[in-house]
């Protein structure tokens, strides 16, 4: 298997630059997905990789050989596109024919090979359709096996399930990641939707305006976001912003002025007191009470319930608190505020982060 | 916001109804017009097959009896048969040159001419929007200029090397077809889907291979239908020819006139519908080959 490594890439189109100083070193057998909002760089990286574009700067490395300036066709990698890109006048053998016969398979190993790849898409008595006779995910699926039934040493993905219905599109992704680790083939996987990616990925690249803001696990990048872009891009979050009261490293807490009062939070780095900060805390991680909170430690704020929405699961609720601070909170769903409820929204200290500006 | 002026009061049945016949009568209008416009492309086809086989002596009409004597005398002038294979010969090979050039030229018009595209397109179609007359004196002007000017430069060719002979009046009817096959595969060529050919290279095929393998078979339809169309109306040029060919050759449609200022008998009628039954074949082996579909662009 290989691993795959970016260095300094950049991509410019005239005045535009899509992409600019991307680094990465993806690992044998990792999925990493590149997430970001649209037009920030993502299908001209992977096309990049692929040899599609040529980059302005940097290398793309192969297990160590640098693959730039090889055409697509001599990189052995795998692609699957969102529109699937099957070929319309080849029955779906015939798709995945292609890319042995390229390769000189000879022909008794190629019908194994493809009869095999079809036992694993579980599309088994679809070679002689063709394309246009199968539903978008029997398609999507082919267009992974033909992807893969020529061994790439790299596989490459761009937004491959984005024209999927929600459910299939739910199903798909453990479809995809169950088979990536089965096979163990280092991949690239292009999304914008941040659950998709949290569900599929080993590492999430979080990319905007051509640069990489943060590579890490879904939970650190969920829980520890390095930049506002990347909290606000990755599920809901309420920002409050404050200056550094004081800070201690070694217990790896610090404490923050801000309009609502004193608040505490974890964070493992020592800041400057004074230094203007946003602390940032997840809906979900503040619970509501009527009361205000026995214990000290955890963080209270007091506010008003300004709106309420029921989703089944949960509970939303939108608090109006001082200095005109709007919280998001996500509680049991049976829990019960009604619109004017005077409440405290507590959250733990360890629960909270901070983002220096 | 303000409220719309109410509307008339609610139309009680008998609006209704009179509102579902007049809808009624407007759809057979309609389809009355639709009717009388392919009357109108048809009737004359019909008159020419029924007045081929008329065994009377002059081009009447109605027909005065059955008879195929007409279509003996076509097949038996040296004439009409010269012309004929002369005329397939020609259509035979503009098809051929006018394919090639036109796939080359629409593959570099669509891919890869960026902002020129458009002023490229509007080029290779200005045989189309001339009147063909033009096209046709204007080359013959550029045949005497171009033999004059070969000659200045001390390349020694042959008098009426262009205008007077088949090479030259080739080179019209390429002129002359190349925009129908151009705009065929152009049309085919904005539709391709760009993926498929980066998906064949993705696994593994050169441009070329990638080429053959996926972007000619797609556009294959286009290409055939575009060469269709070049065939039948290279057939069918007339003004070009008339202008371009060379002494003692004549096109079937030239032969034909040369022969209806003479003659009134049903021969040109015959004639005629011997060129109807050629396009006809011609279309139906399209229609074999990639479906009449692909006839729309
Ligand atoms: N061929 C091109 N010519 C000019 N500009 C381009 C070209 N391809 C991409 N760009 C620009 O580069 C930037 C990045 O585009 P890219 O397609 O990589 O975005 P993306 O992250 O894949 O977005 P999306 O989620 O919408 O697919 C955009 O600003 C885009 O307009
Ligand atoms: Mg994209």
């Amino acid at each position: 298997m290989t691993e795959l490594a970016i260095r300094g890439l950049s991509k410019r189109f005239g005045d535009v630059a899509a992409v600019d100083g991307f680094e990465l070193e993806i690992g044998d057998h990792e999925l990493i997905s590149l997430l970001g909002p649209s037009g920030c760089g993502k299908t001209t990286t992977l096309r990049c990789i692929a040899g599609f574009e040529e980059p302005t700067a940097g290398h793309i490395l192969f297990d160590d050989r640098d693959v730039v300036g090889l055409p697509p066709e001599n990189r052995n990698i795998g692609m699957v596109f969102q529109n699937y890109a099957l070929f319309p006048h080849m029955t779906v053998r015939q798709n995945l024919a292609f890319g042995l016969e390229m390769r000189s398979v000879p022909k008794s190993e190629m019908a194994e090979r493809i009869a095999r790849v079809l036992e694993t898409v579980q599309l088994g008595d679809l070679g002689e359709r063709y394309p246009r006779q199968l539903s978008g995910g029997q398609q999507q699926r082919i267009a992974l096996a033909r992807a893969m039934v020529v061994e790439p040493s790299i596989l490459l993905l761009d937004e491959p399930l984005a024209n999927l219905d929600a459910k299939l599109r739910e199903e798909m992704r453990f479809f995809v990641r169950s088979l990536q680790k089965r096979i163990g083939i280092t991949t690239v996987y292009v999304t914008h939707d941040q659950a998709e990616a949290m569900v599929i990925s080993d590492r999430i690249v979080v990319m905007f305006d051509g640069h990489i803001h943060q590579v890490g696990a879904p939970d650190e990048i969920y829980s520890r976001p390095v930049s506002r872009e990347v909290a606000n891009f990755i599920g809901l979050t309420n920002f409050v912003e404050g200056r550094v009261q004081g800070a201690d490293a070694a217990a790896g807490e610090c404490r923050l002025e801000t309009a609502v009062g004193t608040l505490r939070c974890a964070y493992p780095e020592t800041l400057d007191v004074g230094r203007e900060v946003a602390l940032i805390v997840r809906p979900e991680a503040i619970s509501l009470s009527a009361a205000a909170p026995a214990e000290s430690g955890t963080n209270a704020i007091p506010g008003r319930v300004g709106e309420r929405y029921f989703l089944g699961n949960i509970t939303g609720y939108r608090i109006s608190c001082a200095d005109d601070l709007l919280l998001q909170v996500q509680d049991d769903p049976w829990a019960s505020f009604d619109v004017g409820d005077e409440v405290w929204c507590t959250f733990d200290a360890a629960h909270a982060w901070i983002i220096p500006d | 916001m303000t409220t719309a002026p109410d509307p008339s009061p609610i139309p009680n049945e008998s609006a209704a109804a009179r509102g579902r016949l007049q809808r009624k009568a407007g759809h057979v209008l309609y389809l009355a017009v639709v009717v009388l416009v392919y009357v109108y492309l048809l009737t004359p086809l019909v008159i020419v097959v029924l007045a081929s086989v008329n065994a009377g002596e002059f081009l009447t009409f109605p027909p005065q009896g059955f008879s195929l004597r007409w279509y003996v005398a076509f097949f038996e002038s040296e004439a009409f048969m010269g012309s004929l294979f002369f005329s397939l010969r020609v259509a035979f090979f503009a098809t051929i040159i006018s394919t090639a050039l036109g796939v080359t030229v629409a593959l570099y018009v669509v891919r890869f001419a960026g902002r020129w595209r458009e002023r490229l397109r509007l080029f290779i179609l200005l045989p189309l929007l001339l009147p063909e007359i033009l096209t046709a004196i204007a080359l013959l002007f550029f045949y005497y200029n171009a033999e004059a000017l070969l000659r200045t430069l001390g390349i020694e060719v042959a008098s009426g090397v262009f205008r007077n002979s088949v090479l030259g009046l080739l080179i019209g009817h390429v002129l002359i077809t190349l925009p129908f096959v151009f705009l065929g595969i152009s049309a085919s060529l904005y539709n391709f889907d760009h993926s498929l050919e980066e998906a064949a290279r993705s696994l593994g095929a050169s441009r070329l291979t990638t080429f053959r393998r996926v972007t000619l078979p797609i556009i294959k339809p286009g290409i055939i239908a575009g060469a269709l169309l070049a065939f039948i109306i290279s057939f069918d040029l007339f003004n070009i020819s008339l202008l371009l060919k060379g002494i003692g050759v004549a096109t079937l449609p030239i032969q034909l006139f040369d022969y209806v200022r003479w003659e009134y008998d049903p021969t040109a009628a015959a004639v005629a519908t011997v060129s109807i039954v050629i396009t006809v074949i011609a279309i139906l082996v399209t229609e074999k080959l990639v479906g009449l579909r692909s006839l729309r662009f």
